[in-house]
Order: C-alpha cells, then structure tokens, then sequence
C-alpha cells in the first residue's frame, strides 16, 4: 500500500489487490487501513520514482506504436490505426502486454476501441485481459455500463442517480440542451463520452533531451586534478545548454574510459537541482575523493542524466534556518530548505554516501537490536518497516523514561567473544582483549527468546560492573549468553 | 590582581606570541549550559561557543550518558545538535527521544525538561564517517569543520572514540588549526570526546573534563537480585587553569525492555 502525507496524516493513494480484499482503500487513513488490516506494508508515495518507471515504459511502448501518450498514471493511449498489415489489433494486444510485463507490470489490460473514452472502459475490466471493441460499436459498448465510468463527481453521479439515470445508454436519452443548461461543461463532456465521441488522442512523444559530453585525454590519467580544467569546460558547456532551456540538473553521471573502453561509472544525485558549475564541480570532487577511482583512464565523459525546470522561487533566507528544519525529512522537503543547509547535505551525501547523516527513531519491537533504528536523513522512502511508539501516551502515563537503558551503551561491532568464569549462578571474571576483569556487581539476567518458527532467539543479558586494576578503571559492560550457541559475548560498555 | 584577570592577561600576551594557538580573553561569546547542576556550578559560563571543549575518560566512564542529558537539555532549549560518531558505536534506541528533550538517565537536580514550544524543538543528527575508505579521523574532521561552517549546529561533538588525535602531531596540529579557523568565524561550541585516560591532551582547549565511575553505586533489587546498577559519574573541570572534582549522581528508570508495548497499539479511527 502506497501512502502520502505525514506518518499520523498519511492517506492511502493506491494499494494492491490483496490490500482491497481487506477492505483497504483509497483516500484512507493510515490509522484506518492497519486497523482493518494488522500486518499491512506501506510505502511512502514517491511520484518522482513513478514518472521515471512510466516514463520508461512509455519509451518501450514505442516499439508498438508511433504515438504514445499517457492520460493518468498507469494509464497508456496508444495510436492503434493502420495494423492490418502489421499482424492486426490482436497482435499489438499481445506485444504491449509483452511489453508491460517485461518491465514489471504482470496485471496490464488492454482495450481497443474507436475513441479513447471507450477503449480505457474496456481495459477496466479485470477478467478479460484484452478487449477489442469493433469499429463504429462504442456506444453500443457503452450503453449498457454505468455511469460511474465516467469522469464525473460524485455530486452529479448522485444527482443522476437520483433523476433514475444509471447508464449511459440513459445518459444519452437526455437533451444535450437541457444537459448542458443544468450541468455545465462536466455535463456535456459525459455526454459526448458517453456518445463515444473523445477528442483525447495519442501523441507523438517528444524527443528525449539529452546532455552529454565526452573528452579523450589520448594519455593515461591517475588523477582528476590533472583534467580538472577540461572538465569545467566540459561541465559549462552542458550547463550553458541547461540554462537555455530553463533547465537544472538533478544527476550527473560520470563515465571512465580506458582505450574506448568504459570500466567505471559513477552516479551523483542532487538533493537540490543546481546549474552552478563551481557547485558541480566541487560535487564531483567530494565523490570521487570519497570514492577514488583507483586505476588509469583515457578519457571520461560526463552525462546529466536527470533534469528539471528551474523553479523561479525565492531562496528560503538564512535566519529561517531555524524554522526551515521541519520534522520530516523527505526528498521533497529538503528543496524547500534554506540554502546552506541542503548544500550541506548535499556535500555529506557526494563525500560520506546517502547513510552518513542519520537520526535515531524508536521502533516498537521486542528485541533490543531492533527497538532503535537509524534512519537516513535523504531516505525517500521507508526501506524497512517502522512501529512507531506512541510517545505522548507512554509520556502521559510517566514511562517515557524506561524505555531507553539508563546509561548509554557503547556497542561493541562485531560482538565480542569472552571466556567467563562461572560463579553459582552468574559469571564471576571475564576475559576479554587478553586479560581477566573480576565483576564486582552484576545484575540478575533478563532473558529473552523468541522467533522459535524462524531464527530461534535465546538470549540472557547481564549488566556487570568489573573491579578496577592497575591497569584500567572499572568499566560497565552488557554481557549477553547466547543459549543456542552457547556462547558468552560482550554487547557493549556503557559509558 | 585576580587569578581569572592574570590568566587572561597571560593569554593575551601568547596570543601575541602564538597567533591562532590562544584565544584573547577579553572576547566573551555566548555559552550553553549543559543543564547539569555539578558541571554547570562549576562552569558558570558552559560550554562556549567559538571553543573547543575537551571530554576525556576511559572507555567505559559515563561520560556519553552525561553528554546525553545534556544534549536533551540542549534541543528542549531548541539548539540543534550533530553528534559526528566516527567509530559507529551508538544505538538508535539510546537516542531516540532525545529530540523531545527526554533521556532515560538525567542528573536529579536539573532533569531535562519537555519542550517548551512544541513548533520549533532543536534537531539530532548523527554522521556515521566509520564505514568511509578514507581514514575515519579525516573524514570527521571534514564532516566538523563542514558543519561547524554551516552556521546550522550549535553544538558539534566530535566523537574520536579510540582515535586520539596525537599530541604535537603534523596532522592534529592540521586539524585543530582549521577545526579553530571555523570556528571563529561560526556561532558554534564544538566538543571533542576522546576515550583515553591521559590527563594531558594535544589540543589547546578553553575547557577540559574528564570522567570517571565514582565510588557509590546504586541498586535497583528485583526478584533475586539486583536488577540495574547505576554508579555515580566522577567529573574534573578544568578551566582557565584552576580544576575541580564533583560527583554526579544519575536518576534513571529500570531498562524495561520486556514491556516495548506497554498499552494496546492506539488504532482510533478519528470521530466522525
């Protein structure tokens, strides 16, 4: 299930078939839809990643037809004239299916009809995954269908309904006069639709854009440093293109090559659309420091892989830093953000990776390794799934305070192995790093298992506090036994 | 004369003699108080910003827990914070309500408070440099000095971990050089945490505290025996040459990771 808004706002936009069959829908709440259905998944709507895959399956579209055009998201108007020497309507039927399914998308219909209108109609029903209307029979199709296929609110579908109209075919029955005189331009375009008669035509789709630069050395490079300049040029050259068109990047792609031969290729992402070349440059800079190459090139070749139209706003100031970081970080809220902070991410992200900026986010999960989770500040959308815990209620009750540990724990990555000496019930000594620490005080075990149908979980976790000696101060450190291996380790050292 | 007035008198003079090694005394920047009472009595003007601060103690010291209490006191007051965590040790749970000004350990005497307004609280970022090719200590000081030329962070804690920055080093001589250029031209306190024992540092920091377990514990007993043990914090302060040792007692709740759910998951749909 796809949803847009803020975690205690989100609406449902779309969901899928198992989804529906648990009463999930659109235009609900988040709240709503795990009430009705407790082991539901949810994604973040991200609409750039859904126009770049339908922007994709538009272009593979055009190996069945001139004209393309997409009317609403998953929805495709394809030109279907003049097939008959092509294998007929049939054939096309089966290559955009083909077509569909070899980018991901199995349950595609499609339906064939004289106008646009009718022929999405037909592809609406789920049985039947192809439907060819035959020319000159779309009011006939449409006749006997209800009204609610048609692009109307809900107001005039009611009001029809309450005027005994249910079908189109008794849509038609009305004068267009009297129609238009009391519904207005929606009226009358049910009408026309309804008559089988659509303007809405398939286009020819626009060339794609592209910007790419390439540059042959002739001799082998190690170092950026030393074409740094030829890469300005190239870089202004591209973006000198860019502002002609009223244009701003969004990702740069780097090629490296080695005798025409491509061997590297890096990808950088803006989290803010940028035409300035110092900025780029210094972007690509921080990536590749991040990241060296590592062996010898000829030549390179730089593509901007994703633009967009610049947007003729005012920069949030600088004193708005302060109110500008809202709670909720997602990509598209981050543009909204005052200047040096999204070039400080953005620095962060083309330097360290997308994982480097992080904050912490409690998990409603039993085990200790998942009650905490760090999450990206520029993640887009939820990669795993997060219970959020009701702070403000656990705050009102007073126990907001007991679910962190009381001291923080350093962890210790991988798990430390130690030898422990046994006492009657709880370890006496431990041994770690080559040496032996007496525990002065030590905790009753908390003991925790689980999971015995898929990764069995059978844990006792101590706290113990070691003696200090000549060569160290005492330490506090969280000693787990793991009661399937049988093994002793140390989680961490609070500090 | 006083002794704070013959100490910035000596400063100014190595200030003269050293230029960007030592700072004027006469300039007198805005501070922040940690909102512990033990470190605060004894740092009447907190952490400074334009300064290095220095927090020194073994690995296993208590003094990330008091940083905690403090950090929550800091976003409560709507400052925002970025923890640089080279060694990748922190845990997310740890952390996570300290947004909301909450810890679950804080000193008794000035527990953090709630947020005051609820629109503007202070932000909590963490930069993980760890899983970096490059040398982590490197990538940290880039990702300070980055964010300390924000102007975005009021606080920038450093957190070296087990990679002290050598004493009279070529390299921490680099870095405390720029990290001090930033900083004079930013509003920002940084604080370095290192986990080593030395009393002596490298660095030539405005303040230095060190932290070790002090000699009380306390016991939380349970069925069978004790359930938590919490020992006190003993704290060294150190400023404009004169030091002084306090104990800090912390006030926390028993872990009570077996109850993550503690009321039935709220699913209310909304009134109609």
């Amino acid at each position: 299930m796809t949803a847009a808004g803020s975690l205690s706002r989100a609406t449902v936009i779309m969901c899928s078939d198992q989804a529906s069959k648990k009463q999930v829908g659109f235009g609900m709440k988040l709240s709503e839809a795990r009430a009705v259905c407790a082991d539901l998944t949810w994604r973040q709507f991200d609409p750039a990643l859904y126009a770049d895959f339908e922007n994709k399956l538009m272009r593979n579209l055009l190996s069945c037809s001139p004209k393309v055009s997409m009317k609403s998201p998953g929805v495709f108007l394809l030109d279907a004239t003049g097939l008959k020497h092509l294998g007929g309507e049939d054939k096309l039927c089966g290559e955009l299916l083909k077509s569909a399914s070899r980018n991901g998308f199995v349950n595609g219909n499609v339906g064939i009809a004289d106008s646009a209108f009718a022929a999405i109609v037909a592809s609406r029903f789920p049985i039947v995954r192809r439907r060819m209307i035959k020319p000159g029979k779309d009011t006939e199709f449409l006749g006997p269908l209800s009204i609610e296929h048609l692009p109307i609110t809900k107001d005039v579908q009611q009001t029809f309904a309450s005027l005994g109209i249910k079908t189109m075919e008794q849509l038609l029955k009305l004068p267009a006069e009297e129609l238009a005189e009391r519904f207005g331009p929606e009226g009358m375009q049910a009408y026309e639709l309804a008559a089988g008669r659509d303007k809405t035509a398939p286009m020819l789709l626009p060339q794609e854009r592209k910007f790419h630069c390439i540059a042959e050395a002739g001799v082998p490079i190690e170092s950026l440093d030393h074409v740094i300049f030829v890469l300005k040029s190239m870089m202004d050259h591209l973006l000198d293109l860019l502002k002609e068109g009223g244009l701003n990047a969004e990702e740069l792609t780097l090629s490296f090559y080695c005798s025409d031969e491509k061997f590297a290729e890096r990808i950088v992402k803006l989290i803010r659309p940028s035409n300035q070349t110092k900025f780029l440059l210094e972007l690509i800079r921080l990536s590749l420091d991040a990241e060296p190459i590592g062996r010898e090139f000829t030549g390179i070749a730089i593509e901007i892989s994703k633009f967009s139209h610049e947007r003729w706003e005012q920069q949030v100031a600088p004193i708005d830093v302060q109110a500008s970081m809202v709670k909720q970080l997602s990509i598209n809220e981050v543009k909204e953000f005052s200047e040096p902070l999204a070039l400080l991410l953005q620095r962060f992200k083309s330097r360290l990776g997308e994982n480097a900026v992080l904050r912490a986010v409690a998990n409603d999960q039993y085990f200790p390794e998942n009650s905490g989770l760090w999450i990206p500040v520029l993640q887009k959308n939820a990669t795993c799934q997060i219970l959020p815990v009701n702070a403000t209620h656990l705050q009102s009750t007073g126990v907001l305070g007991s679910l962190g540990s009381g001291l923080v724990l350093k962890q210790v990555t991988p798990r430390l192995p130690v030898l422990v000496e046994l006492g009657d019930k709880a370890p006496t000594a431990i041994c770690y790093y080559g040496r032996w620490h007496k525990i002065k005080e030590i905790t009753v075990p908390e003991r925790l298992s689980g999971l015995w149908w898929a990764d069995n979980f059978k844990r006792s976790y101590y706290v113990a506090l070691t003696s200090d000696d000549e060569q160290s101060g005492p330490s506090l450190v969280l000693i787990m036994h793991d009661h399937v291996e049988h093994a002793w380790f140390i989680e961490g050292f609070f500090d | 004369m006083s002794i704070s007035a013959n100490v910035s008198a000596l400063k100014e003079h190595l200030e003269q003699l050293f230029p960007g090694k030592w700072l004027s005394g006469q300039t007198r920047p805005q501070s922040l108080a940690t909102g512990i009472f033990q470190i605060d009595q004894n740092l009447p003007k907190g952490l400074i910003r334009q300064r290095i601060t220095e927090w020194r103690g073994a690995s296993s010291s208590g003094k990330t827990s008091l940083l905690r209490a403090c950090v929550a006191n800091w976003c409560s007051e709507g400052h925002n914070v970025a923890y640089i965590d080279v060694q990748n040790k922190l845990v997310a749970s740890d952390w996570a309500f300290v947004e909301q000004g909450y810890c679950a350990a804080s000193a008794p005497d000035t527990a953090p408070k709630a947020v005051k307004s609820p629109v503007d609280p202070g932000r909590f970022w963490v930069i993980r440099v760890g899983d970096s090719i490059l040398q982590p200590l490197v990538q940290a000081s880039w990702a300070a000095d980055q964010l300390i030329r924000s102007n975005t962070f009021d606080v920038v804690v450093l957190d070296l971990g087990t990679n002290p920055i050598r004493q009279s080093s070529k390299q921490g001589d680099r870095i405390y050089g720029r990290l001090q250029r930033s900083l004079s031209h930013a509003k920002t306190a940084l604080l370095v945490i290192q986990d080593s024992d030395a009393v002596e540092s490298g660095w030539s920091c405005d303040t230095r505290l060190s932290f070790n377990w002090g000699k009380s514990i306390r016991r939380d007993e349970g069925l069978g025996g004790p359930i938590m043990i919490l020992p006190s914090i003993s704290c060294s302060v150190w400023r404009d040459g004169l030091s002084r040792t306090e104990e800090v007692t912390l006030d926390a709740q028993t872990s009570n990771r077996l109850f993550t759910h503690p009321q039935v998951p709220d699913r209310r749909t909304p009134k109609k």
